[in-house]
């Protein structure tokens, strides 16, 4: 009996944990070439597969580790793509069972940021509406949403809600993705996908004097 | 050790066949239809002679069981009865082609208290004139399962009638036979096998001979032959190999089964059997061969018992009257399967010694079935947990009419089924390690099984993909 509980515990056991290898969610950029590292390397054979494309003998190095750049149909248009990794630990032995890997492929974000004036005299109060505005990116997953941060003079800022800025500086508008809580992020990708738009209010420009005038 | 035996004796006897009605005669047989008869002194005996029911020696249907009774009596010298069996034309016979008759009767000749039984051909159809045979012909003796008898005699010219002649014991003695019928097989495979070729049979044994020889002390003989061919599905029956006495340098005892005609190729035989007594079952399995033959030409290599019976039957063998299945598929020197009407068994009382037991040996059942077919060893990964096996009989092609069916097991001996169909798909193979199927095959609409072919599947651990990370 007990070696029946014991057969049975085990091939659940092993059942779990052929099924439970850990897929993931990753996020890459439009066009950003990234890697994909197996956390056991230099088996006999690994075989990745994108949607229902294996991988090329120049996309997996010797060691196992995937390399792509994903290019979006449509440069604003999100896509989601399954990744599948199955391996071989022997040749002609036993294939793993393939772990499905998410790849969503977000696209780089375009910020533009203008001001209705740049220049202020001397004496003259600052008032300048700054407009920023980013393309509309659709097809992202639930949990994605795309935030805008300011920066004045490198100092984190708060646009006031009439967008108005009365004080000279430099202005930063940085928009980027916000990912679903616990998700894989890799900085450099993600910094890959931000995008930024400057504005430089100047105040206090002085006068030009007024030229003595002189009746020849 | 009981549970073993028990098991065996389980599967043994469950094994769901029904009795199946045991051919007497060739279906196409053509039978004697007139009768005469006759007797008188022999020289100056004194005594009397009947026949009673002279007319029931014609055959008249499958549950014909009627006879005439011959009685031959003497009080000085000997007195002598007679049938004359006539066939409704001549038949034509010779030399090379000689024709066997087979006369139905419930007595053997060691059964006669002295006087003897004599059978002769007649070329006319009233046994007066000249005979056909010169003088009184050899005949063998076949055993059926109900328990009566054949007498065979096979005729070199042509005949149309045949004379059973009782006689008495020499003075003070009387000698009776049964007459039922005598026919012949005009498909007949050969001049002692009268049954023709079935392709679909279910290799029920017609009839069986016995036989002893070599230089022996004592009684050796085979007890009740016709039990052995009896379908009797709880193999309560059988036939005994008697070995009462000890062999002189060399001796042998034998039952020979006659089945319908030749062999399918590939076919095999599967033998049931026990022991009595106190022999060892090893030494018992040595005396013990298996020879198939073609007519009297011997086919395919004789096997010793003990080299093809399971090593898992040793023990259950090892009890006497627990029988045991050993399957013998008779193959040539290049391991061709070879085609055959019947099969001897041979017990040599040389080998058994001065170890020789009474009932030494007991046949409760033999038949003639298909091999084993073949299947393949493979390889699964637990990942997969599945795997379609696959068998295939030699037969596949000889009876892709009426089919095959392919019973899939767990277990060597014994189980219910787990799948009929000649390709299974294993699952729940997720456990590293061996995991043993079996397989056999029977012809459609035969209820026994060929002997079981083993298939072993090594279930591999496979891998796990491992997890991974993304790199810029």
């Amino acid at each position: 009996m007990k070696i029946i509980i014991t057969s049975v515990c085990l091939s659940f056991m092993l059942l779990c944990s052929a099924i439970s290898s850990k897929a993931a969610t990753y996020y890459v950029i439009d066009g950003v070439e990234f890697k994909l590292t197996p956390a056991t390397l230099n088996l006999a054979q690994y075989n990745w597969v994108l949607g229902t494309v294996a991988a090329t003998a120049g996309q997996v190095s010797a060691s196992g580790i995937y390399t792509n750049t994903i290019n979006l149909s449509s440069p604003l248009v999100a896509e989601t793509k399954t990744l599948s990794l199955s391996v071989l630990e022997t040749l002609s032995g036993c294939l793993s069972l393939p772990v499905e890997n998410t790849i969503i492929v977000l696209p780089k974000t375009l910020t533009a940021l203008v001001t209705s004036a740049n220049n202020f005299c001397s004496g003259q109060p600052i008032s300048a509406l700054l407009t920023m505005t980013t393309d509309a990116v659709t097809g992202l997953p639930g949990g994605i949403s795309i935030i805008t941060s300011w920066t004045k003079d490198g100092a984190p800022f708060t646009l006031p809600a009439d967008k108005i800025v009365t004080a000279a500086g430099v202005y930063v508008a940085k928009t980027s993705y916000v990912l679903p809580g616990g998700a894989l992020v890799n900085p450099t990708q993600l910094l890959a996908s931000a995008s930024q738009a400057t504005v430089t209010i100047v105040g206090g420009i002085a006068l030009p004097g007024v030229p003595a005038l002189s009746i020849l | 050790m009981k549970l073993i035996i028990s098991i065996l004796a389980i599967v043994l006897m469950s094994v769901v066949f029904p009795f199946v009605p045991v051919f007497s005669q060739p279906a196409n047989a053509i039978y004697a239809t007139a009768q005469g008869s006759g007797g008188g002194p022999n020289g100056l005996a004194a005594g009397s002679y009947d026949v009673e029911n002279l007319s029931n020696a014609n055959y008249s249907g499958t549950s014909d069981n009627s006879y005439a009774l011959l009685t031959a009596s003497s009080t000085v010298l000997t007195y002598s009865a007679w049938v004359h069996l006539t066939f409704p034309n001549l038949i034509t016979s010779s030399n090379g082609s000689p024709v066997t008759i087979y006369i139905r009767t419930t007595e053997t000749a060691s059964a006669l208290l002295g006087g003897s039984l004599v059978l002769q051909g007649y070329n006319n159809t009233s046994g007066t004139g000249n005979s056909a045979t010169t003088s009184a012909l050899p005949y063998k003796t076949y055993f059926l399962a109900d328990g009566t008898i054949f007498l065979a005699v096979t005729i070199s010219s042509d005949f149309q009638s045949v004379r059973a002649t009782l006689t008495s014991p020499i003075a003070l003695g009387t000698n009776t036979m049964r007459i039922y019928y005598a026919f012949y097989g005009p498909s007949a495979t050969n001049t002692s096998n009268p049954y023709p070729f079935n392709l679909t049979d279910c290799g029920i044994p017609n009839v069986t001979t016995k036989e002893s020889s070599g230089l022996t002390l004592g009684n050796f003989s085979i007890k009740d032959p016709g039990n052995a061919i009896d379908t009797d599905p709880t193999f309560a029956t059988k036939s005994s190999f008697i070995t009462n006495g000890v062999s002189l340098l060399t001796g042998h005892v034998k039952q020979i089964f006659f089945f319908n005609g030749l062999s399918n190729s590939a076919d095999a035989i599967r033998l049931v059997i026990s022991k009595s007594g106190g022999l060892l079952a090893v030494n018992l399995l040595n005396g013990i061969s298996m020879q198939a033959y073609n007519g009297s030409a011997l086919v395919g290599n004789a096997q010793i018992a003990f080299n093809i019976l399971d090593v898992s039957l040793l023990v259950p063998m090892g009890t006497s009257g627990t029988p045991v299945a050993i399957y013998f598929a008779p193959k040539d020197a290049s391991n061709n399967s070879v085609l055959f009407d019947r099969v001897e068994v041979d017990l040599n009382i040389g080998v058994l010694g001065v170890a020789a037991d009474n009932n030494a040996l007991n046949i409760h059942d033999i038949r003639r079935l298909p091999s084993a077919p073949a299947a393949g060893n493979v390889t699964v990964c637990n990942n997969i947990g599945s795997i379609t096996l696959s068998a295939l009989s030699s037969q596949e092609g000889l009876l892709s009419s009426s089919g095959l069916a392919y019973r899939w097991y767990s277990s060597l001996i014994g189980g219910n089924s787990l799948f009929t169909g000649n390709n299974y798909n294993a699952t729940g193979l997720t456990t590293p390690g061996s995991v043993s199927y079996y397989v056999n095959v029977a012809k459609t609409g035969c209820a026994l099984e060929s002997e079981r072919k083993l298939v072993n599947v090594t279930v591999v651990q496979a891998p796990i993909t491992p997890a991974t990370a993304l790199n810029p």
